[in-house]
């Protein structure tokens, strides 16, 4: 890093005398007597994504996605006669971004709840500040077990499990299939909250690897060379990777240009197909087939679910491509307008909140898992089935069962079975 | 890290010989002449702990209202001029020009620069025509004593006032005090035990959580420094000055060496531009600079491709990198203070608790932190971002924290505090935010010497205090950078363009930055306002008195913005 000599400039600072016109509005400010966001007539939502940057890839589809769904509500009525005026924001997965951004949401847009904030580094950097005013955190798009407090972070409603329920359930399913559970297992993880999480989930879960490995979020613009090397040179027979979408492209090519062609096991949210495709070309496919992936969505090209055809059309009639991201933003979205449905026709954050603490049960969505909230627990989907990609790059369910567990550090997870209920009619709140 | 500064610093331990240069001899004030419109009167006013001076600056039209004005730290002890140039001291008025011949061999050169006793009226002169023009007349001291002088200042204060009552100005209607930094505490103090002679205070980025909590994050950082880059630095309990300024030489030496590119990596083999940011986020220092505004990125990495303007040497490469960047110069310009400003104060407690040699003096335990707990889980998400310069080690955050606190409850490797120590700095004059007066605060809120949590933690405290008062007048500010970034690049750029970048960063980031915006407006509105929050009879008057500052440029106007929280190393 090539800096100007710090102490040299702090002069330089000082003396700075240039007027920018960026006048505050001439208002001082108030503290407003009835929730921002809500009117007879509309609510006001709001989402930080990365729309652009390194970490865009696959991600991008999301708010997107959530936005076509809120539309297709909007020209059916709304909700309790609300429209959803649905503002997402790109924050390049830059948390000083998301900042600037959150402050745009609820100072200019003045947002009644924020809804799929994405990203654990970003989110990090504003869900105090969103709680401390009160403003509903909703099925925020990261796996941090660190969102997943209730008494820390009382607006903040994580959606999908988290990372150390994701480990303990692979570390359950290597530990019970005795082919896997044969192999030498490593791991390959990123630096920070992510990685973090994952071991703590496979230390509850028991699982032992013979050599670990990481990689910091950014370096996967670059082949991950000495990683590939190191896990070849130990001999690892099962990779375990907890990294985004853009990074397995990355692992799969290093690898294939290695040589090093071991079982792969990889996180739910890095490993979509179109995604990895358009990194790797024609070889994405051949490359996945045979990856293991847990999955808390029912598969995405079972397009005889009720779920999954409806939402299809939706994204088709909105010239959305049909991956896991579009999906997943269009059944967030569902289970969104669902709560707030819930809260009633006198909305308010705290109904919405009182909704979701209380009724999140009765939501219906294409999870696979039961959806745990209350007061006390904000988890969210407490479980997953184990997939496999299939050589059209696809994830074909494996277990009939599911896996459930707790963000906590210790406890295993456990195996349940799962029925999701029927759609509502029109996939309408 | 063996330095020519370093080599040069260790001839300073041996021949050192530091001289105090005295404040400038001024004639005793004679009491009752009043100072006439449009003059500038000085003199002195003698007091228990020394001579301390004053100054009257008088509008050509009064408007009955004096601004006591108490200035900010000035260190003590002569700065050579190789430091005292980047830190800004070399250039500041407040500093008088001496000669230390021990610093010729060591700093090739025997010109410091130490703080003077000189009275004045404001700490930056382009508030002064403003607050004349507002018909405000203006008045402000200077202490017997440098470093970290409350009791000083508020006697020089105290006494201030009382000869302006008897005579020294004429048609005086009101007195409302108001200080910078140091002396935003001093003037607070004065407020606070003078309710009936003071009409409003205005402390601006003032320390007001007081010195213990003030130098805790100097010994976060310092200890991080010592423990993965620099093990050498003595970091408290200070037995000579040449101690204390051999550690500032090696930080900043080592932050010139990272600057240049001649210096990535540690002694102890951490990145030490990571293990700064690491230093300064527990510490709870400023993710911007004036510099760098933690978001911008080269834009060669849009026009290059990520690869190629790596390769190129282009920087900063991402938001975390920019931080990093940023924590680089706010760990620069606060290590005079943390580290100069430790030895002062270690010297005070040891002159005031009779501290011998052979006990420590510091006042800032470290023993049983836990510095993996004081990196706040957001602070841990945020740090995910900056790590795209390393490749020195895996997982590196949590590794430097293990490093941290592998420590934790050795006396022998930390830093005990010696409690009589602890106790002396405890006792100096410091307000305690008991509501007296009607109060403004105001404060950048990235400041990397006071951290802007002085302010929203002092302000809790008075509505605390006067939540029982029929029209309780209390204020606070935060002046804010432009939300799009101010980190300028020429084009082609490899690194910011430090000057074009200072000079579009106009408000909200540094210590006591409030003059980039109309030439002052921060300052002299927030006079105006508290003057019409003192005359204010009702809510609505209140509101409006308010309001003033809120319509100021730069100032943020959300009014349910709070800072971050200090960071209480020690807290259970």
């Amino acid at each position: 890093m090539r800096t100007t000599y710090a102490a040299r400039v702090v002069a330089a600072g000082a003396v700075a005398a240039l007027a920018l016109a960026a006048a505050a509005p001439a208002q001082a400010a108030r503290i407003p007597t009835a929730d921002p966001g809500v009117s007879k007539t509309e609510i006001v939502i709001g989402t930080t994504t990365p729309l652009t940057g390194p970490a865009s890839p696959g991600y991008m589809y999301v708010a997107p996605a959530a936005k076509a769904y809120f539309d297709y509500v909007n020209s059916n009525g709304g909700i309790n006669g609300r429209k959803i005026n649905y503002v997402y924001l790109d924050d390049q997965y830059n948390p000083a971004l998301t900042k600037k951004q959150t402050n745009q949401l609820i100072l200019s847009n003045k947002i009644f709840a924020m809804f799929g904030a994405l990203g654990t580094p970003s989110h990090s950097a504003v869900v105090a500040d969103l709680n401390r005013r009160g403003i509903p955190d909703v099925f925020v798009n990261t796996g941090s077990s660190n969102f997943d407090n209730a008494k820390k972070y009382p607006m903040t409603f994580p959606f999908f499990p988290s990372y150390v329920v994701e480990a303990k359930v692979m570390g359950y399913y290597m530990a019970n299939d005795a082919t896997l559970n044969a192999k030498k297992k490593c791991l390959f993880y990123q630096d920070g909250e992510f990685g973090d999480n994952a071991q703590v989930g496979f230390a509850a879960a028991g699982t032992t690897f013979a050599t670990t490995t990481s990689y910091y979020s950014g370096q996967q613009v670059a082949p991950f060379t000495s990683q590939i090397a190191k896990l070849k040179a130990a001999g690892c027979e099962l990779v375990v990777f907890f990294g985004v979408t853009s990074a397995t492209a990355q692992m799969l090519g290093t690898a294939a240009k290695s040589a090093f062609a071991p079982t792969w096991m990889i996180t739910s949210v890095g490993s979509d197909p179109s995604v990895v495709g358009a990194a790797l070309g024609a070889a994405g496919n051949t490359l996945l087939k045979g990856v293991y992936t847990p999955s808390f969505l029912v598969p995405i090209q079972d397009t005889t679910n009720a779920y999954v055809s409806q939402m299809k059309v939706i994204a088709d009639k909105n010239s959305l491509p049909w991956n896991f991201y579009t999906y997943y933003g269009l059944n967030t979205a569902y289970v969104l307008a669902q709560a707030i449905k819930a809260a009633g026709p006198d909305l308010t954050r705290a109904s919405l909140i009182n909704a979701l603490q209380t009724k999140a049960s009765t939501f219906r969505s294409a999870a696979i898992a039961p959806m745990i909230i209350s007061a006390k627990s904000h988890q969210g989907l407490n479980g997953y089935y184990m997939g496999q990609y299939n050589a059209t790059g696809q994830v074909e369910r494996l277990t009939s069962y599911i896996m459930t567990a707790t963000s906590a550090t210790s406890g295993t997870a456990k195996k349940t079975t799962f029925k999701p209920g029927a759609p509502t009619s029109k996939l309408l709140p | 890290m063996k330095t020519k500064m370093s080599r040069r610093l260790v001839a300073v331990l041996a021949t050192s010989g530091l001289l105090l240069a005295a404040a400038p001899a001024l004639a005793p004030a004679q009491a009752a002449d009043a100072c006439a419109l449009g003059a500038t009167c000085e003199g002195s006013l003698t007091g228990s702990l020394g001579a301390s001076t004053y100054k009257i600056v008088m509008p050509t039209t009064f408007n009955g209202t004096v601004l006591l004005f108490s200035h900010g730290y000035r260190v003590a002890t002569p700065v050579p001029a190789a430091l005292a140039t980047p830190l800004g001291f070399a250039a500041n008025p407040a500093y008088v020009k001496t000669s230390v011949p021990a610093f010729a061999a060591a700093f090739g050169s025997d010109v410091a620069y130490v703080g003077g006793g000189g009275a004045d009226v404001a700490d930056n002169a382009l508030a002064i025509p403003g607050l004349l023009a507002q018909g405000y007349a203006l008045a402000g001291t200077g202490y017997a004593k440098q470093g970290w002088a409350t009791a000083e200042g508020v006697e020089a204060g105290e006494n201030l006032l009382k000869h302006i009552n008897g005579g020294a100005i004429k048609g005086v209607k009101k007195t409302m005090v108001w200080g910078e930094s140091l002396g935003g505490l001093i003037a607070q103090t004065i407020a606070e035990r003078n309710p009936g002679k003071i009409a409003g205070s205005l402390p601006t980025c003032a320390p007001l959580a007081g010195p213990e909590q003030a130098f805790s994050g100097a010994m976060t950082v310092m200890y991080t420094w010592k423990t993965l880059i620099a093990p050498t630095l003595r970091v408290a309990n200070y037995q000579s000055y040449t101690q204390a300024l051999s550690d500032l030489g090696t930080v900043l030496t080592t932050l010139g060496g990272v600057a240049a590119g001649t210096v990535t990596t540690s002694a102890v083999g951490y990145p030490v531009a990571q293990a700064n940011l690491l230093a300064g986020l527990m510490a709870g220092l400023p993710t911007k600079s004036t510099v760098y505004d933690g978001q911008t990125v080269n834009p060669a990495f849009a026009t290059l491709g990520t690869l190629a303007a790596i390769g190129g040497g282009y920087s900063p490469a991402s938001a975390g990198a920019n931080t990093a960047a940023a924590m680089l110069q706010n760990v620069g310009g606060a290590a005079a203070l943390g580290i100069l400003g430790r030895y002062e104060l270690e010297q005070r407690a040891r002159t005031i608790a009779s501290i011998p040699a052979t006990e420590t003096a510091n006042y800032n335990d470290n023993v049983n932190v836990s510095y993996t707990n004081l990196l706040s889980s957001e602070q841990r998400g945020e740090f995910g971002d900056t790590l795209n310069a390393s490749t020195v080690m895996p997982n590196l955050l949590n590794a430097m924290l293990a490093k941290l606190d592998a420590s934790k409850g050795d006396a022998t490797a930390r830093f005990g505090a010696n409690a009589a120590a602890v106790k002396a700095v405890r006792a100096l004059p410091a307000a305690k935010g008991v509501y007296s007066v009607p109060t403004l605060l105001i404060t950048t809120t990235y400041d990397p010497i006071v951290a802007a949590g002085n302010t929203g933690e002092f302000y809790a405290k008075l509505a605390k205090s006067g939540a029982k008062s029929k029209l309780l007048k209390i204020a606070q500010y935060y002046t804010v950078p432009s939300p799009d970034g101010y980190t300028k690049f020429a084009a082609g750029g490899k690194s910011a363009d430090a000057a074009a970048s200072a000079a579009a960063n106009t408000s909200g980031v540094g210590h006591c930055s409030f003059f980039g915006l109309e030439a002052g407006a921060q300052i002299t509105n927030a006079v105006k306002t508290l003057n019409a929050m003192v005359n204010a009879k009702t809510t609505s008057a209140l509101k409006k008195a308010k309001a003033i500052e809120y319509a100021t440029a730069g100032v943020n106007n959300d009014g349910l913005y709070e800072p971050d929280a200090l960071k209480r190393p020690n807290a259970k």
